[in-house]
């Protein structure tokens, strides 16, 4: 089924359930638990389009800034092919360099983070959490 | 959570006053915190009637606290000059109906924030803001010999200990590696400041956490963070963007009343430094209520996807580590 689209139909679950039983219960734990279950509902639907392209663009960042950072490519893990692999793949494999830049933030990693490398990491680290506010899956970002 | 109901919690305050007790009007309040359920109710004995709020623990959430600390810091500033609901009594071990609960009076004031986010600001609100500057200031100017409850700590390791503590938990907590966490960790750690003094830190000292009538704050509440520790900690939180009455009173204005009041100015670097720290603070908050529902210790919903707000968080300490002398 490629239609309805998984986030139609994601949108349309909010809607019935806020619609069918939000409105009818009384305030207290249901109700809380509909409130919340509908937020998410609407912010997995709001951020699932751009998620494959999110975890390439950040796999792609993420590698260029070790290789900068002159840490070489693990050669046991080939980067995924998004044509074949699934997105737990993707997520897998974006989590490990994604470990492997917190290594490096470890007061005892690896690298010895002076000026320039420090600047390196923190313009790494500003860019990803643009791409998170990009996907909007936080609460908070509308 | 076990069934709060009025015969059980009756009983239980019998035994506390040594009389017959009536519990009525037992009613859940709604609430936007996450670790402490409050009930109303009335209480009605020989010779004493009161109106009373009651917060429950609740289930594993965002916070691992005890009930106990929290309770007795609300007793001790009773007549501090610090508002507070007077403390009545506690349940630690849950005897009553199974989950753990204190009682405090009832207290008037609301602990709305969408006044907070008014565009106009709001002149009632500043008035409650500059008197939430001089609470924190009378807070901050108990004797911490008082608060035994409290583990103790040192101006040199104020600091290290809360660091300890939260990076603990962010090593327990986090289901993923979080890098900007760790680097913000890392800069924290070598820059570890040293307290003026060692004060009682309310730890979640904000609008929101408080009451107010009017233009009148009437009582500092959800304590379940108290510990002794840095003053500058309670300032590094107060205006955080989520509950910042900013609109209403500049933070230059609110640190200014608090300064008068406290007799001492805030430095700017170190309350930086507190800045950065409770982000990384709040984060791993988020990072705890997703973790107890991803191991069912939890069901509410509301944890479920909480670890989704660290990013915001994120940026936020990289601009203040950008705009501190060294990065």
């Amino acid at each position: 089924m490629l239609n309805p689209s998984v986030i139609d139909l994601l949108v349309g679950v909010a809607d019935g359930l806020r619609a069918e039983v939000l409105e009818v219960l009384e305030p207290g734990p249901a109700r809380d638990q509909v409130t919340a279950a509908i937020a998410i509902v609407r912010r997995v639907a709001r951020a699932l389009p751009g998620l494959v392209p999110y975890l390439l663009a950040d796999i792609d960042d993420l590698q260029a800034t070790l290789a900068l950072l002159g840490v070489p490519p693990d050669a046991a893990a080939p980067r995924p092919d998004p044509g074949t692999d699934g997105l737990d793949v993707l997520i897998a494999f974006d989590l490990t360099l994604r470990d492997r830049i917190a290594a490096l933030a470890e007061p005892d990693g690896a690298l010895e983070l002076g000026a320039p490398e420090r600047r390196i990491l923190i313009d790494l680290l500003g860019r990803m959490t643009e791409r998170d506010a990009g996907l909007r899956l936080s609460p908070w970002e509308r | 959570m076990n069934e709060v109901r009025a015969e059980p919690l009756a009983a239980f305050l019998s035994e506390q006053v040594g009389s017959a007790v009536t519990v009525g009007e037992l009613q859940r309040i709604s609430s936007v915190g996450n670790a402490r359920e409050p009930w109303l109710f009335r209480a009605s004995w020989d010779g004493g009637d009161e109106r009373c709020v009651m917060l429950v623990k609740a289930e594993a959430g965002q916070l691992e606290t005890t009930l106990g600390p929290e309770f007795s810091t609300i007793a001790a500033l009773d007549g501090s000059g610090v508002p507070v609901p007077p403390a009545r009594w506690l349940d630690e071990a849950g005897a009553a109906f199974g989950s753990a609960f204190f009682v405090t009076a009832w207290v008037p004031g609301t602990a709305d924030t969408r006044v907070l986010r008014k565009p106009e600001g709001d002149t009632a609100i500043a008035a409650v803001a500059r008197q939430l500057a001089v609470a924190a200031a009378r807070l901050h100017a108990q004797d911490p010999a008082r608060f035994g409850h409290l583990t103790p700590t040192s101006p040199e390791t104020a600091a290290s200990d809360q660091l300890d503590h939260w990076e603990e938990l962010f090593r327990r907590q986090r289901l993923e590696p979080h890098p900007g966490l760790v680097y913000a960790l890392r800069w924290l750690r070598e820059r570890l400041p040293r307290a003026a003094r060692v004060s009682v830190v309310h730890g979640d000292l904000r609008f929101g956490n408080l009451l107010y009538d009017g233009d009148r704050l009437t009582a500092l509440v959800d304590w379940e963070m108290v510990h002794l520790g840095d003053p500058v900690e309670d300032l590094g939180w107060v205006y955080r963007s989520l509950w910042s009455p900013a609109r209403s009173l500049p933070f230059e204005e609110f640190l200014a009343v608090y300064a008068e009041e406290a007799g001492r100015p805030v430095d700017r670097e170190h309350l930086r430094w507190y800045e950065v720290f409770n982000e990384v603070k709040h984060s791993v908050i988020s990072l705890t209520g997703t973790r107890s529902f991803a191991d069912r210790a939890t069901t509410s919903l509301r944890h479920a996807d909480r670890s989704a707000t660290v990013p915001p968080f994120v940026r936020r300490i990289l601009e203040l580590i950008m705009q501190a002398p060294s990065c």
